[in-house]
């Protein structure tokens, strides 16, 4: 093919290469502890948040109450390999009956796989434009106290979903300070 | 750059060739694709003033990414491969820009490791583009494989970590226990050994410079890369190993290993140490093509 025509195709294909990712703005994300403040509250929960300095470090939980529970459902943000099993002990009362969901799923114990390939099947969904979801990599450990039936019916699924993060986008100021991170990934 | 006619053919065949365009040139145009793709992918978090997002997005990545990409463009550049672009070539660049234009950033990756392949399976001849290849790979790799790989092992290598460190701490340290992933010192200080913690987590960072450096330097593999490979892989290792007993120690050494100075002196050690013996394997395994 002739060299010119070809260095403007691909040049073009540079370019708007460029332009796109510049507009397009930040990579797709949700802020998993705002989405669940937001479900959470939009249902008539109360919601407390013990540690929000702590966002984003592992075994920070938000805690929600649920008429008919006698003490607060313990929700915690965990890696989709769920990292911090070892520590449920410590963090999460012994007699809370805990669960892991993620996405549309529910699982009773920490399916590592099973929350990995609903992440993958999510994931692929998602890069073609089919999912209702937001597939970033965080699951929940959802810890209710004995008898707390009204846990289990809440639909957790609505944290992931786009409605959800279209809604905390529209809400958030773009001027959400972001700090500039030199990483050595060491 | 135009492809080059071959000295000797016709007059008809040196014509088509000044006007065709030549692989050298095509994979330096999909290479810089490849990298406008990933490094404008912005960080989540960033302000949305433009000026700082690229800012943000540039200072995202790490010194040896932009090594591993300079190393990939000096190597396509380097290359002596005359052919003109073929159609399958043409093929993989739309389905390269393409890929590109979609939001996700895992098709970037995708794409990237495509074309690392592509050019390593049709550039037999040319071993810079066969090394440029194996950079452009170990991008990938470092950037999208391994991360996804050691996200799915995770558990079990957070617990071989915590046990090969809880057993120096207990064999060295008086009252200090170890159970799963979590270490235990007297007066009640426990650390949870997590993902980004891991001794394993930055050995694709090692490899890639290593490999960078060493394709710049030569372009041939040689039997003594593995040993230099597996010695950056273990310093890696090694080096996370000592900082985890050192934060295991106490509340106090925690903090500093953790987040205070002691994280950036670990940074620059290991940095360091994955340079120097990244050099020191190109001078002892030769710098000959």
């Amino acid at each position: 093919m002739n060299a010119r025509a070809m260095r403007l195709i691909l040049g073009g294909l540079l370019v708007a290469t460029v332009v796109l990712r510049i507009s397009a703005g930040p990579t797709e994300n949700l802020d998993i502890r705002a989405a669940i403040v937001d479900v959470l509250t939009r249902q008539g929960h109360t919601v407390r948040d013990d540690a929000p300095d702590r966002v984003g470090e592992p075994l920070n939980s938000l805690f929600a109450a649920f008429q008919g529970c006698e003490s607060p459902v313990q929700i915690m943000p965990v890696t989709l390999s769920v990292q911090e099993g070892a520590a449920f002990d410590a963090t999460v009362p012994a007699d809370y009956h805990r669960r892991f969901v993620y996405l549309g799923r529910t699982w009773p114990t920490a399916d590592r796989l099973g929350i990995r390939l609903e992440w993958l099947r999510e994931k692929t969904l998602s890069t073609l434009g089919l999912s209702r979801f937001v597939p970033i990599p965080t699951a929940l450990l959802i810890a209710a106290p004995p008898d707390c039936k009204a846990a289990d019916r809440f639909d957790w699924s609505a944290v992931w979903t786009r409605t959800t993060a279209d809604r905390l986008a529209a809400a958030t100021p773009s001027s959400l300070a972001g700090a500039l991170r030199i990483s050595h990934h060491y | 750059m135009l492809g080059r006619a071959t000295p000797g053919k016709g007059s008809a065949a040196a014509r088509i060739g000044a006007t065709a365009f030549g692989r050298r040139e095509y994979f330096l145009w999909l290479v810089a694709l490849l990298f406008a793709s990933q490094v404008l992918h912005l960080p989540a978090g960033t302000t949305g003033t433009l000026g700082h997002d690229l800012v943000s997005a540039f200072a995202a990545k790490t010194m040896f990414y932009y090594l591993a990409w300079l190393s990939v463009a000096w190597l396509l550049f380097d290359s002596e491969d005359t052919r003109p672009a073929s159609l399958s070539d043409l093929t993989v660049a739309a389905a390269v820009g393409l890929a590109n234009m979609l939001p996700s950033s895992s098709l970037t990756w995708l794409s990237t490791t495509g074309v690392a392949i592509y050019l390593w399976a049709t550039s037999h001849e040319d071993r810079n583009q066969q090394a440029a290849a194996a950079v452009l790979l170990a991008v990938a790799a470092n950037g999208f494989w391994a991360p996804r790989v050691f996200d799915i092992f995770a558990h079990g290598l957070l617990r071989l970590d915590t046990a090969l460190v809880g057993s120096i701490l207990q064999a060295t340290q008086p009252g200090i226990s170890w159970h799963d992933t979590i270490m235990s010192a007297p007066g009640g200080h426990s650390i949870l050994v997590f993902g980004p913690c891991s001794s394993f987590h930055n050995i694709s960072l090692g490899l890639l410079c290593w490999i960078a450096l060493t394709k710049l330097a030569r372009t041939a593999w040689v039997a003594g890369d593995a040993v230099v490979a597996g010695l950056v892989a273990l310093v890696v290792i090694g080096l996370n190993t000592a900082r985890l007993y050192l934060m295991a120690l106490g509340a106090e050494d925690f903090q500093y290993w953790h987040a205070g100075f002691g994280a950036e002196i670990f940074a620059w050690a290991t940095t360091g140490a994955v340079l120097l013996i990244s050099a020191a394997g190109i001078q002892l395994t030769g710098r000959t093509q």
